[in-house]
């Protein structure tokens, strides 16, 4: 097809699709590559539309031009080539209407590689001299812009060569530009130009054609095409103005001017520009305008700015200290720009520091730090003045009040701040200089006066205590300041405090500074705190009237700090050791349970604190601490007469090394886990020697028990076989492949226990090996079988005993099974909801109903376990209505109570948002069970109240009127409700003025008011306090 | 036991300021704080009447008109925190013979009463009203220092101001008309107490009593004295009841007619302290009533004690009856004597009042109110 | 705003503001005999020391209310929290706090001061020593039920013209949080304020104080007061 027609077709589908206008200029410039046209060739077809009078036509084919010339690859025309084409493009700029696509097609150009100088020149010639880009709308503008940043960016030799047309071509090219991304283009133009061009001459007219969009107060429009955001804007424009150290004349006065301005973010921008000025610009520059920046900021630090102004200042001063201290290492040059300017500062707030009373020492010594942390010169000299004075004012014979020695200890702990910013922190990187940190000469003054105040002052003078530790922890983080044994006697301060003082703010503020010290030198912690704290802890062999034994901490209160302190995997190991060796010692005593069961916490609570800080290695804790807690306790449990088994065994020492075991387990490896599993079984269902009990006593293990079945005699310990299965992940493999026959051997196990934990523990473990690795098929053939049979001992077997725990374990079967999503267990809800109304057994099927879907700490998607997300919502909408006609169709109390307490059992564990659809067909039962004897009906009741109030607000007011005055009552009737069950009523009704309109809750308004004012002689104290708070938002309403 | 209590009205309210007794029908106005005055029938202890959507505030206190009067018995004014009098009357046609008889379906038909007339001009609240003897004046005081003197017309619907007196020189909290002179005495947290008299149509201050240590909250005259005589007791926050008696008066009412600026002696009294009752209460004491029929003077307070005093001699009185948590452990702020209407058979009509009037005479109750909201009624069951 | 009545009053900090902190007793309990109780410690939020039979009982069909123990013979763990209640959340057992001045405190001190972004408690107008728990049987004996509260307030500065203000928003909380068994009276303390009886007459008239309650302009800086009560 020849060029001219294809030409045509590209004209006319300009206007009916630009899509198909582009694919056309794409094929000619594939074409142009592939030498089928020739460009001449080309140019002239498009000759005489090029020249048209018809200006449309003239603007189409100007546009194919460049659009085809932009489809062209960058090597393609030579530069003979392009300096025709720019030429001819440069001519077409002062036709306006031709303007934006005469650009784009200069843009092409412009990328081309053989685009000679000379091109370039005359298209920047051009451009500065004939473009009025006033006169265009911003998206010519924009083209405009873009060819000048090509050439500014790749080309800036060329205009260097004109230096002076380009500045002031360029000058008036950017005026008066509004649009945001246009202005993005200009203000990192304007940059490159600062620092590529002489702008001496110009420098004025440059600064102005900046600075007149200071300060930037763009705000983006609603449906903002660009993203460009104020601050954007901002940070480029800052970038100019602060380009070069001969704009300084100009940019420090003007922006001093604007920092009178009354807008915070105005104040703002203009500090944080004049920072980046003095940061860009040389010292020299700045060294002349320092006197005049240091008097227009310095009230803002003096007489305390809003927000962080003030801030800011101290920033702007520590910058414009380091810049005028360029040169000097340590001593400040007498009578240097930096001299002057420290004397002054000096001289004007020296006296304010040394006046202790007034409320202007601190902010003045503020100042000073600021300014001192801007260089060591700055820093000693400071230092040395101020720092004298103040500890001449503090000393040993001074008079000075509490109060002004606080004011000093604020004003130090200033200056130690900015020693350490300056000369390094032990916990950043050290700076070279640190060794000579201007504070050292200081070091002893300073050391004795913190140690003095902290150690001297009376107790109850808390803050003043807390300052003073503070000071001390300060210091002994500042790189290579206090030695060894000054950092013994901090650490030992800590202690002390710790483990003495009552104050709780002193405490906390005491053990966060131990552990900020630990981290940065842990052998404080081994060496000093941990000695002191364990030796805290009662010690069996020692009689407790012994007089270190006295007037200590309670050790829970210990067991919880050496918890905390616990800041990596050394110092946590050094303490398993320490505290098992102490639970050994406790558990030959074979007294105090309590004791060694909150030495098993304090170790379970550092394990769920860092099991999520992935820098531990938990395979050494699984690897060494399960087997030594799992033998420890097996071999307290083979002789019951021995005191060991009183403790190791007992229920609640148990449960923790279960919990210990259940997080190592499931913080382990596949493999780890598998090799775990086998040891395990070996222990509980083989009774083969198993490595997870120590050498010595394997044998011993083994010979006395026989493993898991009815003679079962290892009472009290199945808790950890449990929590180590739960650990395990669904595709580590079971040891026991047959899972069903194992579930089912388990089952007359789990019925002839009575030990609580061990039945509790069983159907745990029956649930977990259900719904973890037990096959579709094989759930079939369970739920025919076992489940069968368990339904039948439920309904037909006579003694409570049976029926209840075959109820029981069919209640957590079925919980399996509903988390897993299996339509069959919806059987067993059949069966519980129907005992209901069995009235021998139906307060046993009401509880459960809650166990079936109650979320539980062991058979939870945490330890691996199947969990389908509808789980809850199925389970809701399936039980509401039948427990609705239960209720409604049996008249026997006792019945319609088992109905109200099976309903409050679900909701107890419903999210609100389940609930609330099915409100209005349960609502009637719900105020009923207001009424109900059982606390933790109503509790669960009232939890439900309070749900809909924030959930379904206008369900609540259209049914006020009826669930109001019940849940008052239950607030007021002492007699049947416990405090608990007070207290929820009242935050419930404390609810309703927030969050219900006014007009709903207002008739309720005075009723409330005068009945609860029986409640403020509530004999409880929390009781109490709700009511007050409860009253309070009734009375808010007034007005 | 001296004293028993044999009813309580519940009166659905945070607070009961002040009660009234109609002088002679069985009718009990009540000052509430819900910025509405509420009528029971002493006969039934029923609620006859609301009287509310006219004040913006408390009504503190209540007086019935004395009816003398053809046209309507019952006229009641009603003074409020808002800085108004309020002159209330009963519709006379549907005058029912037994008040708030309760229909069978059992709520109370209530009677409509007519909001006749607002007596504005007090710049703050008004702490207390009260009609004199007659009927002819009715007397108004507040926080403004200024107890204010109105003449009603015939229909009570035009109230003309007759005398501003500004003498007190702080919140003036009570005023109280002799139960038969045109002299009206005024309580008032200046610790002092002020008699008033006209002076050839202009009411001067006649006297002055001051003895009280603090706020006098409340005062009431005897209403047995004779002729020329008068007595009268007061309460105060200093937590003592003292009685006063007129020892001399200048400026008798009787030349009235001679213009008083010719008069040589201007109009005066002198009152001197006749006793101080027996001290039984803790903390400020709220009100002090005088029994017409027995002599006798209950008084309660912030102590929730009642006690009744009687004269053994003058000057020298005794306690013959106290009742602690009167309104269980509230405040108490009113009481009053009245007739006790309501016969042990419950159906009595009202119409043979009169009848056996002579048999009943000297048969009383006191009524208090208080914090609590509740209306309690007592008999003093004291034998000489 | 006109310029403060008093620009900068003395403020205490937090910490130095009296708390219902843990017994001493507690925090150094006796820790030879099983029985002592046990201070709350971090500890707790694993495994508090309270009774094991709470967790069980939402657990289990058969659990300690279950069967009576006659049932089946039941090896119950012992128990570690010494008294068997019934309930065992111990928040539970009934035993009487009495009102004492530390709540009273706790009711006025987080009161905002009309003027500064302050409450009356780190201003110092109200302190817990200046709260006296009056039971009215020492006057004659006989009201027992009935029992006096006095707060004494130190306003900022001597002519501070708030202090009516103040006087008034501390009653009315008091009023409003207090049972009506109390009698409350607030006063000046000796010598802090020069018309110190006028205040306090003002300050104690109830009926003053009811009126200006119903004042809507001074119950709008009132309401202001008391929001910030926590």
């Amino acid at each position: 097809m020849s060029s001219t027609l294809v030409i045509d077709k590209y004209l006319v589908s300009l206007d009916s699709s630009p899509a198909e206008a582009d694919e056309i200029a794409k094929n000619i410039a594939k074409d142009i590559e592939s030498d089928k046209i020739r460009l001449i060739a080309f140019i002239e077809s498009l000759g005489k539309y090029l020249t048209d009078e018809d200006i449309g036509i003239r603007v189409k084919a100007l546009r194919c031009v460049a659009a085809v010339l932009s489809n062209l690859p960058a090597g393609k025309l030579n530069s003979r080539q392009i300096a025709m084409l720019s030429e001819f493009l440069c001519d077409r700029l002062e036709d306006e209407e031709c303007l934006n696509d005469a650009g784009s097609g200069l843009l092409a150009l412009c990328k081309m590689d053989y685009i000679s100088t000379s091109s370039i020149k005359s298209i920047a010639d051009a451009i500065f001299a004939k473009v009025d880009t006033r006169k265009h709308n911003q998206a010519t503008r924009y083209v405009v812009y873009q060819v000048t940043d090509e050439i500014i960016n790749h080309h800036i030799p060329v205009l260097k060569s004109m230096n002076d047309s380009t500045l002031n071509g360029f000058t008036r090219l950017i005026g008066g530009e509004k649009d945001p991304r246009n202005l993005m283009l200009i203000f990192s133009m304007m940059k490159v130009i600062i620092e590529n061009l002489q702008i001496d001459a110009a420098k004025e007219s440059l600064f102005d054609a900046a600075f007149c969009y200071f300060p930037i107060t763009f705000r983006p429009p609603p449906d903002d095409p660009y993203g460009i955001t104020s601050d954007d804007l901002k940070l480029k424009l800052r970038a100019c103005i602060a380009a070069s150290a001969l704009f300084a004349d100009y940019s420090f006065p003007s922006l001093i001017e604007k920092l009178t301005s009354s807008s915070i973010n105005v104040k703002r921008d203009t500090l944080l520009t004049i920072i980046e000025c003095i940061d860009n610009y040389d010292g020299l520059t700045v060294e002349k305008h320092c006197e005049e920046i240091y008097n227009s900021v310095k009230f803002e630090v003096l007489h305390e700015g809003e927000e962080d102004i003030p801030d800011l200042v101290c920033k702007l001063l520590k910058t414009l200290t380091s810049t005028i201290s360029i040169g000097m290492a340590r001593k400040v040059i007498t009578d240097s720009g930096l001299d002057k300017f420290l004397t002054a500062s000096v001289n004007e707030c020296h006296p304010q520091i040394t006046n202790l009373e007034s409320r202007q020492a601190k902010p003045a010594a503020r100042l000073l730090a600021a300014i001192a942390e801007g260089s060591f010169a700055a820093y000693d000299k400071i230092a040395e003045t101020t720092l004298r004075s103040i500890f001449s004012l503090v000393d040993l014979k001074s008079t000075a009040t509490i109060a002004q020695q606080k004011t000093a200890l604020e004003i130090l702990i200033l200056f130690i701040e900015s020693s350490g910013n300056l000369y390094g922190w032990k916990t950043g990187p050290m700076s070279e200089m640190s060794s000579g940190n201007g504070l050292l000469v200081h070091k002893d003054a300073l050391f004795e006066l913190f140690c003095r105040a902290f150690v001297s002052t009376p107790k109850e003078e808390v803050s003043f205590r807390l300052l003073a530790l503070q000071g001390l922890v300060k210091l002994a983080l500042l790189h290579g300041f206090l030695d060894a044994s000054e950092l013994g006697m901090v650490a030992q301060y800590l202690d002390d405090v710790v483990l003495t003082d009552i104050n709780e703010s002193l405490c906390t503020s005491a053990l966060s500074s131990l552990k900020e010290l630990g981290r940065v030198n842990p052998d404080i912690i081994l060496n000093t705190v941990f000695p002191s704290f364990l030796s805290q802890l009662p010690d069996p062999e020692i009689s407790d009237l012994a007089p270190s034994q006295t007037h200590r901490k309670h050790y829970r209160i210990i067991l919880s700090f050496l918890a905390d302190l616990c800041i990596n995997k050394a110092i946590y190991e050094i303490l398993t050791v320490r505290l098992l060796n102490k639970l050994a010692r406790v558990a030959k005593e074979g007294e105090n349970v309590v004791y060694a069961q909150s030495i098993l916490t304090a170790i379970l609570l550092v394990i769920q604190r860092k099991l999520t800080e992935s820098d531990w290695d938990f395979r050494f804790f699984f690897m060494t601490l399960t087997p030594r807690l799992i033998s420890m306790t097996f071999t307290a449990s083979v002789d019951r007469d021995k005191p060991q088994s009183r403790i190791m065994c007992h229920s609640s020492v148990v449960s923790v090394t279960a919990k210990i075991v259940n997080l190592l387990v499931r913080s382990a490896s596949v493999e780890d886990q598998s090799e775990f599993a086998e040891q395990i079984c070996k222990l509980y269902i083989t009774n083969e020697p198993s490595a997870l009990i120590q050498e010595s006593d394997r044998a011993r293990i083994v010979s006395a028990r026989t493993p898991l079945d009815k003679e079962f005699r290892a009472d009290g310990l199945v808790e950890i076989f449990t929590a180590g299965v739960a650990g395990l992940r669904i595709e580590t493999p079971f040891p026991y492949p047959d899972v069903f026959s194992l579930a089912s051997d388990l089952i007359p196990v789990a019925l002839a226990k009575h030990n609580i934990p061990d039945r509790l523990a069983l159907a745990r473990l029956i649930a977990l090996l259900v719904n973890k690795w037990m096959s579709k098929d094989d759930e079939q053939k369970f739920t025919d079988s076992a489940i069968e049979s368990l339904k039948t001992q439920v309904t037909s077997s006579h003694a409570i005993v049976e029926r209840a725990s075959s109820l029981e374990l069919l209640a957590w079967i079925g919980k399996s099974l509903i988390f897993k999503g299996n339509r069959r267990a919806f059987e067993i809800v059949d069966l519980v909801i129907q005992l209901l109304r069995d009235n021998s057994f139906g307060r046993y099927a009401s509880k459960a109903c809650g166990i079936l879907i109650a979320d539980d700490e062991i058979v939870n998607k945490i330890n691996f376990v199947a969990v389908r997300l509808l789980a809850k919502q199925q389970y809701f909408s399936y039980c509401v209505q039948r427990i609705v006609d239960g209720f409604n169709s049996s008249t026997d109390t006792e019945l319609r109570r088992n109905h109200l307490v099976a309903l409050s059992n679900i909701l107890q564990h419903m999210p609100g948002k389940i609930v609330i659809p099915h409100l209005p067909t349960f609502l009637p039962l719900l105020l009923l069970s207001l009424a109900v004897s059982d606390a933790q009906v109503k509790l669960a009741t009232i939890e439900t109240i309070t749900a809909t109030i924030s959930e379904a607000k206008d369900l609540m007011a259209e049914h006020l009127s009826t669930i109001l005055p019940r849940v008052l009552d239950s607030a007021l009737d002492m007699a049947s409700n416990p405090p608990s069950v007070r207290i929820a009523a009242l935050n419930c009704l404390a609810m309703l003025p927030q969050s219900l309109p006014e007009e709903v809750v207002q008739p309720f308004r005075t009723e409330v008011i005068r009945k609860l004012s029986v409640v403020l002689d509530d004999p409880r104290r929390a009781v109490r306090k709700a009511a007050v708070d409860c009253r309070q938002t009734y009375f808010a309403m007034d007005r | 036991m001296p004293i028993k209590q044999i009813h309580s009205i519940p009166a659905h309210v945070d607070r009961i300021w002040n009660l009234a007794p109609h002088p002679r029908l069985p009718l009990l106005a009540a000052a509430t704080s819900d910025k509405s005055a509420q009528i029971y029938s002493l006969n039934t202890y029923f609620p006859v009447a609301q009287l509310d959507g006219n004040h913006k505030r408390s009504i503190r206190s209540v007086s019935w008109k004395p009816s003398s009067g053809l046209k309507s018995e019952a006229v009641l004014a009603t003074a409020s925190f808002d800085g108004s009098v309020g002159i209330w009357i009963r519709d006379s046609d549907q005058h029912s013979p037994n008040f708030g008889s309760t229909g069978e379906s059992g709520n109370v038909g209530l009677e409509e009463w007519e909001f006749v007339a607002a007596l504005e001009g007090h710049e703050n609240e008004v702490k207390c009203v009260d009609w004199s003897c007659e009927g002819t004046y009715l007397a108004s005081c507040s926080r403004d220092k200024s107890v204010w003197i109105w003449e009603a017309d015939e229909d009570n619907e035009e109230f003309e101001c007759l005398a501003v007196l500004q003498d007190h020189t702080q919140d003036v909290k009570h005023v109280a008309w002799h139960p038969n002179e045109d002299l009206l005495a005024s309580a008032s947290y200046d610790d002092t107490i002020r008699l008033w008299r006209e002076d050839d149509d202009d009411w001067v201050c006649s006297g002055e009593i001051i003895g009280h240590r603090s706020t006098v909250w409340c005062i009431d005259f005897d209403k047995t004295t004779t002729k020329g005589k008068a007595r009268l007791v007061s309460c105060s926050a200093d937590e003592t009841v003292r009685v006063w008696s007129r020892e001399s008066m200048t400026g008798n009412t009787a030349t009235r007619d001679i213009p008083s600026t010719f008069r040589s002696d201007p109009i005066s009294e002198n009152w001197q302290q006749e006793a101080i009752l027996p001290q039984r209460h803790s903390g400020p004491i709220y009100a002090v009533s005088w029994s017409g029929q027995s002599g006798r003077i209950v008084s309660v307070g912030a102590d929730g004690l009642l006690v009744v005093y009687q004269e053994v001699k003058t000057g020298e009185w005794t306690v013959i009856a106290e009742e602690e948590d009167a309104h269980s452990v509230f405040e108490i702020n009113t009481a009053v004597w009245s007739k006790k209407w309501k016969s042990t058979s419950p159906h009595r009509e009202e119409g043979d009042t009169e009848k056996d009037e002579s048999k009943k005479g000297e048969e009383e109750i006191i009524i208090t109110g208080g914090d609590d909201g509740n209306i309690n009624i007592w008999e003093v069951t004291f034998q000489k | 705003m006109s310029e403060p009545i008093n620009a900068n009053p003395k403020v205490l900090s937090l910490d130095q503001l009296p708390t219902r902190g843990q017994a001493r007793e507690e925090i150094f309990g006796d820790t030879s005999s099983i029985k002592s109780t046990f201070p709350h410690s971090a500890l707790d939020d694993v495994f508090p020391s309270k009774s094991i039979y709470e967790s069980y009982s939402s657990l289990l069909v058969l659990s300690k209310d279950g069967l009576s123990d006659k049932d089946m013979e039941m090896q119950s763990p012992p128990d570690l929290s010494s008294g068997e209640s019934e309930c065992d959340d111990q928040s539970d057992i009934e035993e009487q706090e009495p009102i004492d001045e530390q709540e009273i405190y706790d009711l006025i001190s987080t009161i905002s001061d009309p003027e500064h972004p302050l409450t009356l408690g780190q201003l110092a107008v109200v302190n817990k020593p200046d709260i006296y728990m009056v039971s009215s049987d020492d006057g004659n004996g006989r009201h027992h039920k009935i029992s006096k509260v006095i707060v004494e307030i130190t306003p900022t500065i001597t002519h501070c013209s708030l202090a009516t203000l103040i006087g008034l928003g501390i009653r009315v909380r008091l009023e409003r949080c207090l049972p009506p068994r109390f009698r409350i009276e607030i006063k000046v303390k000796k010598g802090t304020h020069q018309s110190e009886s006028q205040v306090n007459k003002q300050l104690n008239d109830k009926e003053r104080v009811a009126a200006a309650c119903e004042n809507q302009q001074l119950l709008g800086v009132l309401s202001g007061m008391l929001a910030t009560c926590k």
